[in-house]
């Protein structure tokens, strides 16, 4: 095995990869242990947080008092929490409210259900209900109520404690649902790794099986399976899983299996190509001659043989599996929106390219991009080492 | 021939055909024209008798159709024809008991080949015997352990891997795949064409202790006919898928009564001193697909008369244990 | 002026050829010397691994990395051909050493007609007519045996059964008229009557052109027929040369002593045959001693040490310290 490992490590650039692609592969393992945050737990998003640019510090929204006032001849005090809500007239018409939260700095205070020709000094207000914003209110604030203290007046405060810088930060930016960037793509890494690798992975156990079956019985079994496989090449990968998830509908399991459905051919061609030239071998004759079963002689007996070109073209197909997932994500037909996969996340930022806010899309691309690369060359790298007229 | 009282493997007319035209286009242009399917005749109607305890070669060169031969004999592939019996019972019917299948087994050519590189020689040896419950598997290492003694190898083997081992002793541990199953019958096809001189005058004698420890039959298929001299009783000679002569080794060497025989005899290379004087360059060996007509070895033969080419010769008795397929024998032999 | 008389056609004076693997140094020729003659078959005979191919190779420098000359001289005609240029190399390719290879399909293309496959190798270094490069392939067809070779120089390689394909790949190196001509194992994948009928050929065709012939064998029964001279080789060095009939006749080396004893032929049939027990050492790293001294039943103190050559007569030379007695018979 570390000899297998030195010999790989002779092409610098593929041990970088095979580095990077095990990192892929921890953060797919380990997302929930090392994401910041949780990008499925929709209810944890703020939209105050949507679109946030690489490297914003996280804000926790302050608290908020609230409280009825019922004031009598322009007077009335209301504890609201730890606050204290405090009306007092100043004069005919005019009345100073101050909202004593232990002496914290106030955000905004909205008054609301004041009467119609009431207004509020410095507020703003909203266009169609009777709602006063105060942004940072200076103490007190004073309502006007026209002619005179209406003796009875009625009204809602509202007073907001200003925002506070949290310890986290949005490292790559928030999406436009105020998701932490870093979080998704680390589950989007997770949910990408883990389809490619099980889709290439199944595609594998199936296309191999239907192989050997092939190259074994040979005739019409062979006739049918190859010709399959041929009819299944003639149409792009691209449609044939969207035809498939058109069906099926999304989820990852249908991804998978438009996966298997996509690949398994070249699995199968593979496997029958070299089982064939496997058949020929004089051990298979000793292995028949013994009366070992065919199923036996099969598994183990030929396909331990045609494992080394099988497991080259399973890394490459990991990648071409991840690719085609992103793909389909991409174009919507993919994995639903609550878990965003790589693919996913770059069709929610491709919206969001041309008003500048980069970092939606091009974070997961570039991961994605890096991912399948990396995976690739290894691939190659496994190949060269497999392929015995380099060998030296 | 009449069956002799303790042959083990009787062959009478036994053919393998295997057709060169298949597919449906091939099918439909043979019926709209009537032509017969193409086909080679790779084994052609060969008779002959294995007698328990005897060692049997079978020679010949390139295309005459031994190693077809060997393939039916150990039930690789079936018959087109003609009856093959073991012990009196047809050779299908003892293939459909995978027990008695297991008395007939093969040792084959290549040693790289014919040993599956991804298995540890324990299980190389050992995985037949252990799936038909021959040996209980807790007993599999001991059982292996004792096979790799017998053939010369130390119980250091049972874990290693084919390749690091050398040609001969490779070809060891095929032999010990094959006496695992407890044969009676053993085909070596070229079991010692791929070895060098000195590794295969220890297979020779490797195989020739094992005959004798173990009372085995043996079918011997060679080329070379040194070897066939050294280590069998009677041989066959095949030429083009057929037998032309069959004789006890010595008299074939000494009379050979066909002139096939004859010339293989003259072009066997041997160790010696002097130079040879070649024989005059006699053509070349016809492609089996498209045989000469009557006897196959007219076109080289320099007996040929008209005759030759009219018919097939028959496998003429002409002396106790002995035929040959060859009108003018008697001027020859 | 070089004297023809007293320059050998081609001298191999200890060469050294070595691969460098993962595991180590695999020392595939060592300290290997012979001579070759005009009109002489020189065979080298040994078992695989034995260095003989490797020795032919390195006398074309075909050696690739990871192989490579590491020591030693090459005189062909006098001139070394181990300093020379690859474009000095390539002139003595083909047109004044030829080689023939085993298998005759690796040489032969198979694509392309065996007419102008031989023409190739003539018009790489010649410059002849049209007419003059037909009738030298020709002749070279005719003269190993190939009937009607005008028509068949339109034929393809897959037209032609194993020997007659064997036939072309030395007409292929005929063509040229090469001095010498190294023949790699070339019957070993034939039938016996067509082996027997190609061996015939080559003699005569040395004995009429009076160029030199390696002949690499591990046969040496293929060998006591045609060769002049015999080099036996055991694990990458020389162990014995001389002339057949005193290799074959009277073999001093233990080696060759028992490789003779130890083939079918040499045995009483049924009887176990004369086998030499053991197998070869590892070319990896081996030292410079006797290689043979681990399976030979005359080693003595000493065999471990670098062996010098005991020259017995002017052709004849054996390495070994402890050779046994002449036989009486011979």
């Amino acid at each position: 095995m570390t000899g297998f490992l030195r010999e790989f490590a002779e092409s610098r650039i593929a041990a970088f990869c095979l580095v990077l692609t095990l990192l892929f592969a921890g953060c797919a393992v380990l997302a929930p242990v090392i994401s910041p945050m949780n990008p499925y737990n929709l209810s944890a998003f703020s939209l105050d947080d949507a679109r946030l640019p690489p490297g914003s510090i996280r804000m926790e929204r302050g608290g908020t008092f609230t409280a009825t006032l019922s004031a009598q001849e322009g007077v009335a005090e209301q504890e609201a929490g730890e606050a204290v809500i405090r009306l007092v007239e100043e004069a005919p018409g005019r009345m100073s409210l101050t909202v004593d939260a232990g002496g914290a700095e106030l955000e905004a205070v909205r008054i609301q259900g004041l009467p119609r020709d009431a207004s509020v000094e410095g507020a703003r207000r909203h266009p169609i209900r009777s709602e006063w914003t105060v942004t940072n209110p200076s103490q007190p604030i004073v309502i006007e109520t026209g002619s005179m203290t209406p003796a009875v007046l009625n009204f809602t405060v509202e007073a907001d404690l200003p925002a506070t810088a949290t310890g986290t930060a949005f490292a790559l930016g928030t999406d436009s649902y105020g998701r932490d960037m870093l979080s998704a793509i680390i589950y989007g890494i997770r949910i990408s790794f883990i389809v490619g690798a099980i889709g290439a992975l199944g595609s594998m156990i199936v296309g191999s099986s239907l192989g050997l079956a092939a190259a074994w019985f040979g005739g019409k079994v062979d006739a049918v399976i190859m010709r399959m496989a041929d009819f299944q090449l003639s149409i792009p990968s691209l449609m044939v899983g969207l035809l498939t998830l058109t069906i099926l509908g999304k989820g990852v399991d249908k991804i998978l299996i438009a996966i298997i459905l996509i690949q398994w051919t070249v699995f199968a061609r593979t496997a029958r190509s070299v089982a064939l030239a496997e058949l020929r071998s004089d051990y298979v004759d000793a292995a028949r001659g013994l009366r070992l079963s065919p199923v036996r002689i099969n598994l183990r007996h030929i396909l331990p043989n045609c494992l080394p070109p099988l497991l080259v073209i399973l890394t490459i197909n990991i990648a071409s599996a991840i690719t085609l997932e992103a793909s389909l994500s991409f174009l919507g037909v993919g994995l639903p929106l609550t878990q965003p996969s790589l693919g996913m996340l770059i069709a929610s930022g491709y919206e969001y390219m041309f008003s500048n806010l980069y970092w939606i899309a091009i974070f997961p691309g570039v991961v994605l991009m890096l991912m399948v690369v990396s995976i690739n060359v290894v691939g190659d790298r496994l190949r060269d080492m497999f392929n015995p007229q380099l060998k030296r | 021939m009449t069956e002799a009282p303790n042959s083990l493997l009787a062959a009478r007319d036994v053919s393998k055909v295997f057709p060169l035209e298949r597919g449906l286009w091939s099918a439909m242009s043979r019926k709209m024209t009537g032509r017969p399917m193409r086909r080679v005749r790779a084994v052609d109607a060969v008779s002959f008798d294995v007698a328990e305890g005897e060692t049997v070669g079978v020679v010949g060169e390139s295309g005459c159709g031994k190693s077809t031969l060997a393939k039916m004999l150990a039930g690789l592939s079936h018959a087109n024809g003609g009856d093959l019996r073991l012990r009196g019972v047809p050779l299908a019917e003892v293939m459909a008991d995978p027990k008695q299948a297991l008395k007939v087994q093969m040792i084959f050519q290549d040693p790289q080949s014919s040993l599956n590189a991804r298995m540890k020689v324990v299980d190389i040896i050992g995985e037949a015997p252990v799936v038909h419950g021959l040996i209980p598997r807790s007993e599999k290492e001991a059982y292996v352990r004792d096979l790799l003694s017998k053939v010369g190898l130390g119980p250091e083997a049972l874990n290693r891997y084919p390749h690091q081992f050398s040609g001969g002793q490779r070809q060891r541990i095929g032999i010990a795949r094959a006496l695992a199953v407890k044969p009676e019958l053993l085909i070596c096809d070229e079991s010692v064409a791929a070895l060098d001189v000195s590794v295969q005058a220890q297979i020779i004698n490797l195989l020739m202790d094992l005959r004798r420890d173990l009372g085995l039959t043996m079918l011997f298929i060679s080329h070379d006919l040194s070897v066939i001299r050294h280590i069998c009783d009677r041989v066959v000679v095949m030429y083009l898928g057929r037998v032309v002569e069959i004789a006890p080794t010595d008299q074939l060497f000494s009379s050979p009564c066909h002139p096939y025989t004859r010339m293989l005899l003259e072009g066997m290379p041997r160790i010696s001193t002097e130079r040879r004087t070649f024989l005059e360059v006699k053509g070349e060996i016809p492609s089996p697909l498209d045989p000469p007509p009557g006897c196959h070895f007219n076109p080289r033969c320099q007996f040929k008369t008209d005759e030759c080419l009219a018919s097939r010769p028959p496998l003429d008795h002409i002396a106790p244990s002995r035929s040959a397929a060859c009108i003018r024998w008697r001027e020859i032999g | 002026m070089k004297d023809m008389q007293n320059v050998p056609l081609l001298e191999v004076d200890g060469l050294n050829t070595s691969f460098n693997t993962r595991a180590g140094v695999v020392r595939s020729v060592r300290n290997v010397s012979f001579e070759v003659g005009r009109g002489e078959v020189l065979g080298i005979v040994g078992e695989s691994g034995s260095g003989k191919s490797v020795t032919g190779l390195s006398i074309l420098r075909l050696i690739d990395p990871p192989g490579k000359i590491v020591s030693g001289a090459i005189r062909f005609d006098g001139e070394d051909l181990i300093p020379l240029s690859e474009r000095q190399m390539r002139k003595v390719r083909g047109a004044r050493i030829a080689m023939v290879f085993q298998n005759p399909m690796m040489t032969l293309n198979p694509v392309q007609k065996i007419g102008d496959q031989i023409a190739e190798a003539l018009t790489e270094h010649e410059r002849l007519s049209a007419q003059e490069v037909r009738a030298r392939c020709i002749a070279a067809l005719e003269a190993v045996g190939i009937p009607s070779p005008e028509e068949r120089l339109n034929a393809y390689p897959h037209e032609f059964s194993g020997g007659m394909r064997q036939r072309i790949v030395i007409a292929t190196a005929l063509v040229t008229r090469p001095d010498l001509i190294i023949a790699d194992e070339p019957t070993t994948a034939l039938d016996v009557t067509i082996q027997a009928q190609i061996i015939h050929q080559m003699r005569q065709l040395i004995d009429q052109t009076g160029a030199g012939l390696i002949w690499i064998s591990h046969d040496l029964a293929t060998l006591s027929e045609l060769a002049d001279r015999i080099v036996v080789m055991y694990a990458g060095t020389v162990v014995e040369t001389g002339t057949t009939a005193e290799i074959i006749g009277n073999p001093r080396h233990p080696y060759t002593r028992r490789l003779l004893a130890s083939v079918p032929s040499a045995n009483e049939p049924g009887q176990p045959l004369r086998q030499i027990p053991g197998i070869m050492p590892s070319l990896l790293d081996i030292g410079d001693g006797c290689p043979f001294a681990s399976r030979c039943d005359r080693r003595i103190e000493g065999c471990e040490r670098p062996i010098p050559a005991e020259r017995l007569s002017p052709s004849r030379s054996v390495w070994c310290i402890n050779m046994p007695e002449e036989r009486e018979d011979a």
